[in-house]
């Protein structure tokens, strides 16, 4: 029987890397009260997090950052080293002769000869490594883009046909490492990355801006100097992880209201441009960004939508950083919203951002640039956001999909929304016409008018919100 | 780790609250202008509300005759409901200077902000008695029974009672859904490790009378979550814990003795769970209490 995963498991022997990447909103209810909490995760948490969920991950930075570290560590300390030599694990060194052909198929020497029928018959598949369950590429961009098509479809979890992995569970992790240094351009051989390789990798971890902390270089100090990379111990929790990963696709694969729905604001909500006849991002953004006269382009013109398959992989990775926080901090609530716009972070480098304004106001930056996506966002989401929750809540719990709400003005003049319901109004009735020291009002939001004016205010889409609720509450009202 | 939907915290709106709050003028703080307030909503499924005595024959509960953990019973009426606000509770209000009210709205109205000490002096000054842990749990035995094994249950009148009711009541109490129902039960713990005690009380000889006992060999640690709500049911000490080796399920929060606290049972949106570690001080609004009274012959089956 597997044993259940501990924090403790996943440690990195020889990485190490504390800078704060996730802060994420916990609440715990004790002894029947509500204690929000602020739970900081850093750096090599995110890792371990996409680690578990199966999630396609590419290591950027500058040279001796840990890129290669961690992934030497996962893949020896974690899934016991190379499958030639009984782990379950690939690694590879992207070089220009690298074919996935040569490297996951072989001959049946049983099959060749005169008399045994076409050589094309003889290829067989090298069992353990297609088995394996994770693949590494160190180095990629050292492979010309022409080459790095080879590896497309390690980064997907096949070879041609023959899927990779855990068949049985679906486990599967692609890593690759690559140094990135636009703006200097420094590293002889080095070559763009293909952008559809970029969107295969579910999450990219940029060991330049998430720099180690002086803690961490004290720590790295007091050790050995050898100048190589260190090898971690070979260790094998590789059934442990699975275990963990069932769960998490579970989870991530079954309707979450919440978190999907804060999800389609970087799908659907970002899909907005404001001088296009359908007022929707199509092939001409950004060039049109410059000449925008747009009032409100601020975030419109940071960055695009991601596609469907991308919010996907960002819905597993935000079940997985939920599972992690709770092996950590043990059975907690975490908010959806801070789930989704922590995966979301890490999309960085999947083409998105306005590649413009990345040079011209951000210095080439990306992170930076996806940083301020990600705050804009927030800002813009929290300022509906009382109305998102409680509808949907009230779809969860009713079947109804409700858009309408009642907004009181208590004595003090303090404003609070509640989902509408004629039983609150009637009720509101009374107590106004017993004291009429309050007063409310109805609000309907989501109504197309008031939508367009969202949208005209903020550069984002909530259109797709009053169908979306209807889909929920359809389902609910079925559950029920 | 079984899948439970990511929930951001939503803080419940009390329009009760936002009642209270307004300044009060002479006429609008009698609370028998609140009792008229407390009407359901006209378009949500709840339990009926009853305003006349909280232990109005219909309104209770028959817990047949019989022998309850340790000790013999007679037959016993529960309330459907927590406590909610009337003439009799005014009455005890004008009496000894309380300001009892409802003060919880779902699904329901119900008295809650009243602490330990406070639920049972209240029951006690209404003539009824606060059910202990042991009371609470078969309780839930009975509905469970009428529910899954279709054992008639009887309400106070002696009529029998719908499994549509014996539901509300059931899910009212454990139900992980709307928003917080908690309340008391006339139990407490004090002491630590193997010297730690249990105080409940039992009906002996015509009155109610508290027991003090040593707490038998039961669950003494945390389960968040939590234990199997049927095993419980099942299976507990003759004290009302669940049993040392119960199994772990996430249905059922299960907060373990120590000293100086009282068990309750809680549920809401996110988690239900059998407390015995809850503050005899605190007090909140929708922590409540259910009663308990001996029945009177004519009520019996």
């Amino acid at each position: 029987m597997t044993q259940e995963l501990t924090y403790e498991d996943l440690a990195f022997p020889t990485f190490i890397n504390s800078h704060p990447a996730i802060t994420l909103t916990a609440y715990e209810v004790k002894d029947e009260k509500v204690v929000e909490k602020t739970i900081t995760l850093p750096f090599s948490d995110a890792i371990k997090a996409a680690e578990i969920s199966g999630v396609g991950q590419l290591h950027i930075g500058d040279t001796r950052t840990g890129k290669s570290l961690v992934m030497m560590d996962m893949h020896r300390n974690h899934f016991g080293g190379k499958a030639d030599d009984g782990g379950r694990s690939n690694w590879n060194v992207a070089r220009n002769d690298f074919t996935a052909n040569g490297y996951f198929m072989t001959a049946d020497q049983s099959k060749i000869g005169a008399g045994k029928g076409l050589l094309n018959e003889a290829r067989v598949p090298i069992k353990r490594r297609i088995n394996a369950v994770v693949n590494w590429l160190d180095e990629i961009n050292l492979m010309i883009p022409e080459v790095q098509v080879e590896a497309f479809g390690m980064a997907e979890g096949r070879q041609e046909d023959i899927q990779l992995g855990d068949v049985e569970t679906g486990y599967y992790l692609f890593g690759a490492s690559c140094n990135l240094n636009r703006v200097n351009g420094d590293f002889a051989g080095v070559s763009p990355i293909n952008r559809a390789l970029l969107n295969r990798c579910g999450v990219i971890f940029d060991h330049d801006f998430y720099k180690t902390t002086d803690e961490d270089r004290d720590i790295l100090d007091g050790r050995e100097v050898t100048g190589k990379l260190q090898l971690a111990p070979i260790r094998d929790i590789t059934d442990k992880i699975i275990t963990a990963y069932q769960e998490i696709r579970k989870s991530a694969s079954v309707r979450d209201p919440f978190l999907d729905a804060y999800l389609r604001f970087i799908s659907s909500g970002l899909d907005y441009c404001s001088i296009d006849k359908d007022n929707l991002k199509k092939r001409t953004w950004p060039s049109r960004c410059s000449g925008c006269t747009f009032t409100k382009k601020d975030l419109c013109s940071l960055v695009k939508q991601s596609n469907t398959g991308t919010v996907a992989t960002l819905k597993r990775f935000a079940n997985g950083l939920k599972y992690l926080v709770q092996l950590k901090h043990g059975q907690t609530s975490i908010d959806p919203l801070d789930l989704a716009l922590a995966a979301y972070e890490f999309t960085t480098y999947h083409g998105n951002l306005n590649g413009v304004e990345a040079q011209s106001t951000y210095s080439g930056e990306d992170q930076e640039q996806m940083r301020d996506v990600v705050s804009k966002l927030r800002d813009k989401i929290m300022s509906i956001r009382r109305y998102l929750d409680r509808s949907i809540d009230n779809a969860i719990e009713t079947g109804i999909a409700e858009t309408r709400f009642i907004e009181i003005s208590d004595v003090r003049g303090q404003k609070v929304n509640n989902i509408y319901s004629e039983a609150d109004k009637e009720r509101l009735d009374e107590i106004i016409k017993q004291n009429g020291k309050i007063s409310y009002n109805v609000q309907e939001p989501f109504k197309r008018a008031e939508s367009e004016k969202f949208a005209k205010e903020n550069g984002i889409r909530i259109d797709w919100f009053p169908g979306y609720l209807n889909s929920v509450a359809e389902n609910y009202a079925k559950v029920k | 780790m079984n899948h439970q939907i990511i929930r951001p915290y939503i803080p419940k709106v009390d329009l009760e609250a936002i009642a209270r709050s307004i300044p009060k003028t002479e006429d609008k703080t009698n609370p028998s202008k609140a009792d008229t307030s407390s009407e359901q909503p006209k378009n949500k499924p709840h339990l009926r509300n009853r305003k006349s005595s909280p232990l109005d024959q219909t309104g209770c509960i028959l817990l047949p005759a019989g022998t309850y953990g340790r000790y013999d019973y007679p037959d016993l009426l529960i309330g459907m409901q927590r406590l909610s606000y009337n003439s009799d509770v005014q009455a005890v209000n004008q009496r000894k200077g309380w300001q009892i009210a409802n003060t919880a709205t779902a699904p329901y109205e119900f008295i809650g902000n009243i602490n330990h000490e406070q639920a049972i002096q209240l029951n006690q000054e209404l003539g009824n008695a606060t059910p202990s842990l042991v009371l609470g749990r078969e309780f839930l035995r009975l509905l469970d029974s009428g529910i899954n094994t279709k054992n008639k249950v009887y309400d106070g009148a002696g009529k029998t009672l719908d499994e549509a009711i014996l539901k509300q009541v059931f899910d009212d109490i454990t139900k992980v859904k709307g928003s917080w129902r908690a309340e008391w039960f006339d139990t407490k713990f004090s002491g630590t490790g193997k010297d730690m005690k249990i105080t409940y009380s039992i009906y002996k000889g015509n009155h109610w009378e508290y027991t003090t006992e040593d707490l038998q060999d039961c669950l003494m640690e945390n389960r968040i979550p939590g234990i199997v709500l049927k095993d419980w049911l099942k299976n507990a000490t003759s004290q009302g814990l669940p049993l040392s080796g119960a199994r772990s399920g996430n249905k059922m929060y299960y907060w373990s003795p120590q000293d100086e606290c009282v068990a309750g049972f809680y549920a809401n949106s996110d988690r239900a769970g059998l407390n015995c570690v809850r503050d005899p001080t605190d007090c909140y609004g929708a922590l409540g209490v259910r009663c308990v009274r001996v029945s009177a012959p004519s009520a019996k089956n």
